[in-house]
């Protein structure tokens, strides 16, 4: 009885493992990937955008969506006075 | 009475906050026609780019730290300070950006838009607590995470939410998830920056609405323990997944559970679950028959969340901007509406052809009519897979935390007297006797 809890044991565990590396493997291909992608935009000097607005050199001219957002809450903030 | 002062000085801050923002809009805009000048925007100047690493050093020394502290020193009075140190640093110092929870969006992004590259920053930013949580468990939740410490500094009176309700609650975080990647994919909006419930709080300004979700959040979370983190927070789901496989994770007890049930009400959060008793025949036969039923019923589910995100997927296009602009070009077109607006008094001053847009927007549409299938079909099969789960009987033998609820704040360590017995505050054999 014991044998056979300690086999459904080991068995998960090698379950558990296969997921955690797996999901670890993923997580590395989509920082590699993020890296040369970047870097080969970058080459081709397509590669404007910081991604984050706040601090962001190409803001005023972005029209991707997190600028977008960031415009309209500064819009509504300007046009309520401040 | 310190909990009384620590219960009022949320409430008395959210509302402060609040009557800043209805300051600001009781006043009229200005008359532009009078000759007054508006003010140029400024913002703030680039950060360097040594300063953005320093903030991944820190995230990847809090991460290190809050992993040591839960499960090394097991020590919640020292998980209470590391947390102050993240609401500080990330929340009130960061102003709550870059957070790993919007960072995704950034990813996904850039997975689906070839001429958009997510700085190497956000994508540690985004990776870093997950390749933690799948070793330590969610130890970014528990002392790192600026959203997370805001809402436990709140937890007074925490009262148990239902199993049945806090699962079904927990569905509405995949929702949000599902519309934030949705929207993120074919480059709408980014909805969890832009409703982020705290953020207004560690800037003190911000869209009124937002603050005001915000200060009602933190006011449920005096009662309900970290409302956002347990039914919307859309990266906690990522966690939740990622925490059922880690390598290590939080155990109540040091050593083994003497199932004396007295960490059993110690969680705020409900993720402590205790020992289970074998079913008896006719529960497990009936069960069964239960079981049958939801698997063949998971294909239909499935369709009817197609369905049901399919007819509302022309509200979400609505959230693009370029579906906005020809909705309302469309409508000033066909004589609908008088006025103008300054997206189409610029679009008509660019001179692209109407059609142009029209088809851009139509195309636009597809797109997230597609999303929203995929969207529906993903929702409607996890309310299947979560009715099968819990048609199934798990086997426990002693009290323990849930591994994809658990926070990791470390609250049940005390409760238990094993714990006791390892801290030497108790004899060995006491904790069994008084």
């Amino acid at each position: 009885m014991k044998n056979r809890s300690s086999k459904i044991q080991s068995r998960r565990e090698l379950l558990t493992g296969a997921l955690r590396y797996s999901a670890l493997g993923v997580s590395g291909m989509l920082g590699g990937w993020s890296f040369v992608k970047k870097r080969r935009l970058k080459r081709q000097g397509k590669c404007i955008n910081a991604g984050i607005c706040r601090g962001c050199r190409v803001y005023e001219r972005c029209g991707l969506p997190a600028a977008l957002s960031a415009k309209q809450v500064l819009s509504g903030r300007k046009r309520g006075g401040k | 009475m310190k909990r009384l002062c620590l219960l009022i000085i949320p409430v008395a801050f959210s509302l402060f906050s609040c009557q800043v923002a209805l300051g600001v809009e009781r006043f009229p805009p200005p008359d532009f026609e009078s000759g007054h000048q508006l003010p140029q925007t400024t913002y703030p100047p680039a950060r360097e780019g040594v300063y953005e690493y320093i903030d991944v050093a820190v995230l990847l020394g809090a991460l290190s730290l809050s992993s040591y502290l839960v499960l090394r020193r097991r020590s919640r009075r020292e998980i209470f300070a590391l947390m102050l140190f993240s609401l500080l640093y990330f929340g009130f110092w960061r102003k709550g950006c870059i957070c790993p929870v919007g960072a995704g969006q950034n990813i996904v992004l850039s997975v689906f838009d070839s001429s958009y590259a997510v700085p190497f920053v956000v994508v540690l930013f985004f990776l870093l607590p997950l390749v933690f949580t799948l070793f330590f468990g969610r130890t970014f939740c528990a002392a790192v995470c600026p959203l997370g410490a805001i809402q436990d500094l709140v937890v007074l009176k925490p009262t148990a939410v239902p199993f049945w309700l806090e699962s079904t609650l927990r569905l509405l975080a995949y929702l949000y998830l599902g519309a934030a990647v949705l929207l993120a994919a074919t480059g709408s909006a980014f909805i969890i920056c832009r409703y982020d419930p705290f953020v207004s709080f560690f800037r003190v300004s911000g869209n009124l609405n937002v603050l005001i979700i915000g200060a009602c959040l933190l006011v449920i979370g005096v009662f309900v323990g970290r409302p956002y983190c347990r039914f919307l927070c859309p990266y906690g789901v990522i966690l939740r997944q990622l925490s059922r496989v880690s390598k290590w994770r939080v155990t109540i007890t040091p050593d083994e559970c003497i199932n004396c049930r007295l960490c059993e009400d110690s969680c705020p959060f409900g993720a402590i679950r205790g020992s289970t008793t074998d079913w008896p025949k006719r529960d497990y036969n009936k069960s069964k028959t239960r079981l049958a039923v939801l698997i063949i019923l998971a294909p239909v589910l499935a369709l009817s969340g197609a369905l049901a995100t399919r007819t509302a997927s022309g509200w979400l296009s609505r959230a693009h901007p370029t579906v906005r602009l020809a909705d309302r070009v469309y409508l000033e077109e066909s004589g609908k509406v008088a006025d103008t607006t300054d997206a189409s008094l610029a679009f008509r001053g660019s001179g692209k052809p109407i059609e142009e847009l029209y088809t851009d927007a139509s195309n636009i549409q597809a797109k997230i009519g597609l999303g929203s299938l995929i969207f529906g079909v993903f929702i409607g099969l996890l309310i299947g897979v979560k009715l099968i789960k819990h048609s199934i009987r798990w086997h426990r033998t002693g009290y323990e935390a849930d591994r994809a609820s658990c926070l990791a704040c470390g609250r049940c360590f005390d409760y238990c007297p094993r714990e006791q017995v390892r801290l030497k505050k108790i004899k060995e054999g006491a904790e069994g006797g008084e």
